[in-house]
């Protein structure tokens, strides 16, 4: 990177906002040579990446308890080994809980488990061959690589066709069909048992959309490719949670350069001919900065700038409410968790209860109506078993992810909050005989609270936010802003590939044009 | 054994249609229909002495003018006129929505109307597009060496735009505040289907049937079916009634004949199936004629059957208060929603297999646009439930499980007619499986197939060059029912399509 140091008191790139994508943004920055400063509102960095202590000596992951998404190139380059960046376990197993203790273990490519019928085994190994075939041809999507062909926002037809021939795929109908199809209708195509088809279909939450909807086949694919766009191995364990994440990245960040400042909350970016200038803090001080970068959402951040500058149709786009989110449900327990029919060998993996691959639509119908659904599917850790310092010895934590909960609820959550807790309670307890007298702790998640900030999921236009490029999602209408958080990724979760990809693109952006300096 | 250039199998109004067009350019056709008299989904019923009423539906989706216009279905009576209005009652109160734009203007408070008329237009702009598309010309398939068939454009898939991944909710809540109104377009587009609102991809659905947009006959459907046979035998048309086709035989990979119960076999150089693609694939093919993925394939197209109706025949028309006023909406759809969560909450009690206890129900009183289907003084009215699933998780549909259907509706009914239970002389319920062994429609799904975006318009039934235009991978099969493309939206295009796909075979010699 061609940048060079300013004098006096501006800097060549602010960036609002400390999490994941913010933090990578600067340390990619600064590592250029830039003059790099991070604001966060809060008094701590990484976002929505955090460790919490939900009760004395139990720690958990919040809400991502699990990485799925993580930009394997990032780690590399920033080094973040080095930094104390350590997994307690990757290739994380999957199982899909069954009653009476008939579970599906998949580990990996392969099948086993109580249940598993050699039928099922042969079936799955042929879906996954094909998924991950479908996935490989779909990765330059979703790995930064695809230049931007002029045609964002759209998820027409012509979008797909262009985006078809970009991938230079030879039967593009499948790729068009794939577009429309749903998870549920796609796993219907090769596989019989519902409880896995259910389970499998589960990875389409982060998205926002249920297994019936239109457009969450490739989220599924989304989801595959991230095993091969990531990480390899890409469903992983961070030892001590994603606040560790969080602190490496801080410190790569730091050993770049970048000026890292807490509890400075922007209240505005200030915009001159349509062009990022700097921002405004609360306190009145104002930072001049040759471009600004955001790990805020568009929403958040579109609220920062004048109105007038960003154009109706931006300002109306970022203002759809969320409606649905994700709860979670921590439980300190003394001893493990007695789960029917697995073993020990078995605590670290994904244990998904999802029972019938209607309970999700179901369960979204609900939310989006503003009310918690009777039956839960849900996603359950154990990241004691990989990680056993976060809980005291012989403890073990359990966290159980619920997503399509209503975004906000009438009348508060104080009776919703209870209600899950004991709906998860219950359903655990069907797997887990005994679990109850085990509790000696619990807290419940729920999207309403200030733990959960950021768990809403967005999934209007699923499809076209899952086919434009990143360069398309991190440019803004305002020159020299730029968005390097969660909005520029294509479904929500955990990845900092936007955070790596904006740093570039704002320092080629800003050599190209001359403008720096 | 009886020979014909075309056998063409279903006298529904895409049979009929395929079967005129063929008959047009020239082709001895034979139609063959499993009922005494052509219909199928058009089809009118006495279903109790001196009453009739359209027993499968009241709409079907619009014909386009085109057809309309070249089948001379005027002067064979079939006039169709739109319904003026329909009606919506729910928990939030009752909204009238006029067809025409001045009368809306008039009704509705001045907020709403942009928004609404502007999605008037968007959805009117898309049905064009549909419509354009449909007629293009079907090009024969160029044969080469090594058998390869060239794409046609219609490989291309058909104009969606973001509709394809909306719910409904989402594209009614850009235009509509109003809760009531919103409620009310959606009743309209759902009506007679099972859609939960909320999900992505369920906005096509304001582009099909509904609303009373397409228009009833006068006389029912029934005059439309009729007038669609005397155009069939005007055109030439062979007809025979009452014969079943039993079995669709191929040849080393070519159909050839069909087996009819109780009569002799049929030869034919083509076969044009406007049953659904599970019926005719599954129903009257041999498995072993064609390869297992095929098969498989065929059987996860999605179909279910998603609504049940009740005819009931009145003493007299009854008496709507809400409408006092305007008496003309009384003819359109009157339909009884909650609201739009009980909407979404019916949809997922329909997809576990039961009967939910809020069904959207749609009533229509036809007696009051055409007095004519019931004795003087006395009239007819229809209900349509809506989501009811065919098979119920917990066994068959029993009487009394019928009987609890037509309670609901008369529950439903006596919100907008107080006094109607005194005036009801019989009825008739109609549930999914009633459907399924009269018209063979495969679940008693009259749509011939889910409409979701991965199976309507260009996707329908598959999107691959070798099912376009009506054509099957079994060479000499054409399929023109429901199933295949742009038939949710538009009547008649898959039979016209699939006959024009058929003719332009003949003349490129592939079928001789």
């Amino acid at each position: 990177m061609m940048m060079r140091r300013g004098g006096g008191d501006s800097y060549d790139a602010v960036i609002v906002g400390g999490g994941i994508g913010g933090l990578i943004a600067a340390a990619y920055l600064a590592r250029g040579k830039a003059r790099v400063l991070l604001l966060e509102a809060g008094d701590r960095f990484g976002g929505r990446a955090e460790t919490l202590e939900f009760a004395d000596g139990f720690h958990a992951p919040l809400m991502s308890h699990v990485a799925y998404a993580l930009d394997g190139r990032a780690m590399r380059e920033l080094r973040l080994a080095e930094h104390g960046l350590e997994f307690a376990q990757t290739n994380m197993q999957f199982a899909a809980l069954g009653p009476g203790g008939k579970h599906f273990v998949l580990p990996g490519p392969g099948l086993r488990g109580s249940a598993t019928l050699a039928a099922e085994a042969g079936d799955y190994a042929t879906f996954r061959q094909k998924a991950m075939g479908f996935a490989r041809l779909l990765r330059p999507l979703w790995d930064g690589r695809l230049a931007d062909p002029g045609i964002e926002n759209r998820d027409d037809a012509l979008a797909a066709i262009v985006r078809g021939l970009q991938l230079g795929l030879r039967k593009s109908e499948g790729f068009e069909i794939l577009l429309r199809l749903s998870a549920a209708a796609f796993l219907d195509g090769w596989l019989e048992s519902d409880m896995l088809k259910a389970a499998l279909s589960f990875d389409v939450f982060p998205s926002g959309l249920s297994p019936h909807e239109a457009g969450s086949a490739l989220v599924l694919m989304w989801r595959f490719a991230q095993e091969s766009c990531g990480r390899q191995g890409a469903v992983s364990q961070i030892r001590g949670g994603p606040g560790a994440l969080a602190r490496a990245l801080e410190a790569a960040a730091r050993q770049a350069g970048a000026e890292l400042r807490p509890s400075s909350h922007v209240s505005a970016i200030i915009v001159e001919g349509r062009r990022a200038k700097g921002v405004t803090l609360t306190e009145g001080e104002t930072i001049p900065a040759a471009m600004v970068l955001s790990s805020l959402d568009s929403q958040d951040t579109f609220a920062l700038v004048e109105p007038v500058s960003i154009g109706f149709a931006t300002g109306t786009r970022g203002r759809a409410p969320r409606r649905t989110a994700s709860a979670q449900v921590l439980f300190a327990l003394k001893g493990a968790p007695p789960f029917a029919g697995l073993t020990s060998e078995h605590f670290g993996a994904r244990l998904v209860i999802a029972g019938r691959p209607e309970i999700a639509s179901e369960a979204r119908g609900t939310a989006l109506n503003g009310g918690v659904s009777s039956e839960l599917a849900m996603e359950v850790t154990i990241p004691t078993a990989a990680d056993p310092a976060l809980a005291p010895a012989g403890c073990h934590v359990l966290s159980a992810l619920v997503p399509y909960m209503p975004a906000a609820v009438a009348g508060g959550w104080e009776v919703p909050r209870m209600m899950l807790h004991r709906q998860v309670l219950a359903t655990l307890e069907e797997f887990a005989p005994g679990l109850r007298n085990r509790l000696l702790a619990c807290r419940v998640i729920a999207p309403g609270d200030e733990d959960a900030r950021g768990s809403a999921c967005d999934s209007a236009s699923c499809t076209g936010r899952l086919l434009a490029s990143y360069e398309a999602r991190i440019r803004t209408p305002i020159a020299g802003l730029y968005m390097c958080g969660r909005s520029a990724e294509p479904v929500s979760a955990i990845s900092g590939r936007a955070g790596r990809l904006a740093a570039n693109l704002a320092a080629m952006g800003d050599h190209r044009m001359g403008a720096l300096l | 054994m009886d020979h014909f250039d075309v056998a063409v199998i279903g006298a529904g109004p895409e049979g009929l249609i395929a079967a005129i067009v063929l008959a047009r350019t020239g082709l001895r056709v034979v139609l063959l229909e499993k009922a005494s008299a052509p219909g199928g989904r058009a089809a009118s019923q006495e279903f109790h002495p001196g009453f009739r009423a359209s027993v499968y539906a009241d709409e079907l989706p619009d014909i386009p003018n085109r057809l309309y216009r070249s089948l001379d279905l005027a002067r064979h009576g079939a006039i169709l006129e739109p319904s003026p209005a329909s009606v919506c009652i729910s928990n939030g109160g009752a909204s009238v929505l006029f067809v025409d734009d001045a009368r809306l203007a008039h009704s509705l408070p001045a907020a709403a109307l942009p928004g609404i008329l502007a999605l008037r237009r968007e959805v009117e702009t898309l049905r064009l597009a549909i419509e354009a598309r449909a007629a293009l010309p079907s090009h024969a398939p160029r044969r080469r060496w090594f058998g390869s068939v060239r794409k046609s454009v219609g490989a291309v898939p058909w104009p969606a735009g973001g509709w394809a991944g909306a719910s409904l909710d989402e594209v009614l809540g850009a235009h509509i505040a109003d809760p009531q109104l919103r409620l009310h377009l959606a009743a309209d587009a759902v009506s007679g289907r099972a859609v939960s609102p909320f999900l992505a991809g369920t906005a096509l659905h304001a582009l099909a049937p509904g609303g009373g947009r397409s228009g009833l006959a006068p006389g029912g459907l029934g005059r439309l079916a009729i007038a669609l046979a005397r155009a069939a035998e005007s055109a030439g048309v062979v007809m025979r009634c009452a014969s079943e086709v039993s079995d669709i035989h191929v040849e080393r990979g070519r159909a050839t004949t069909l087996s009819v119960s109780g009569q002799g076999p049929v030869a034919a150089a083509a076969i044009v199936s406007a049953l659904d693609l599970k019926r005719t694939f599954l129903g009257l093919l041999r498995w072993d004629a064609m390869p297992v993925p095929l098969a498989g394939r065929i059987g996860r197209f999605r179909v279910a059957g998603q609504r049940a109706r009740v005819l009931f025949a009145l003493d007299r028309p009854p008496a709507i208060p809400v409408l006092s006023t305007i008496e003309d909406a009384a003819a359109g759809a009157i339909h009884v929603a909650e609201s739009m969560q009980a909407l979404s909450v019916a949809h997922d009690i329909w997809r576990a297999g039961a009967v939910p206890s809020d069904p959207l129900v749609t009533l229509r009183v036809p007696s009051f646009a055409d007095p004519r289907f019931a004795p003087i003084g006395k009239a007819v009215m229809t209900a349509t439930l809506s989501p009811i699933p065919t098979r119920l998780f917990d066994g068959g549909w029993t009487h009394e499980r019928r009987a609890k259907l037509a309670a609901r509706a008369l529950a439903a009914a006596k919100r907008v007619m107080p006094d109607i239970e005194a005036l009801v002389l019989a009825h008739r319920i109609i549930a999914g499986p009633d459907i399924e062994t009269a018209l063979g429609a495969t679940d008693g799904d009259c749509d011939g197939g889910e409409l979701a975006p991965d199976q309507v318009l260009g996707f329908r039934p598959f999107h691959d060059a070798q099912w376009q235009d009506g054509r099957t991978p079994v060479s000499g099969l054409y399929l023109g029912g429901a199933s295949s493309a742009a038939s949710p939206f538009l009547l008649g295009v898959s039979g016209e399509r699939a006959a024009l796909a058929v003719a332009a075979d003949f003349a490129a010699g592939g079928l001789r």
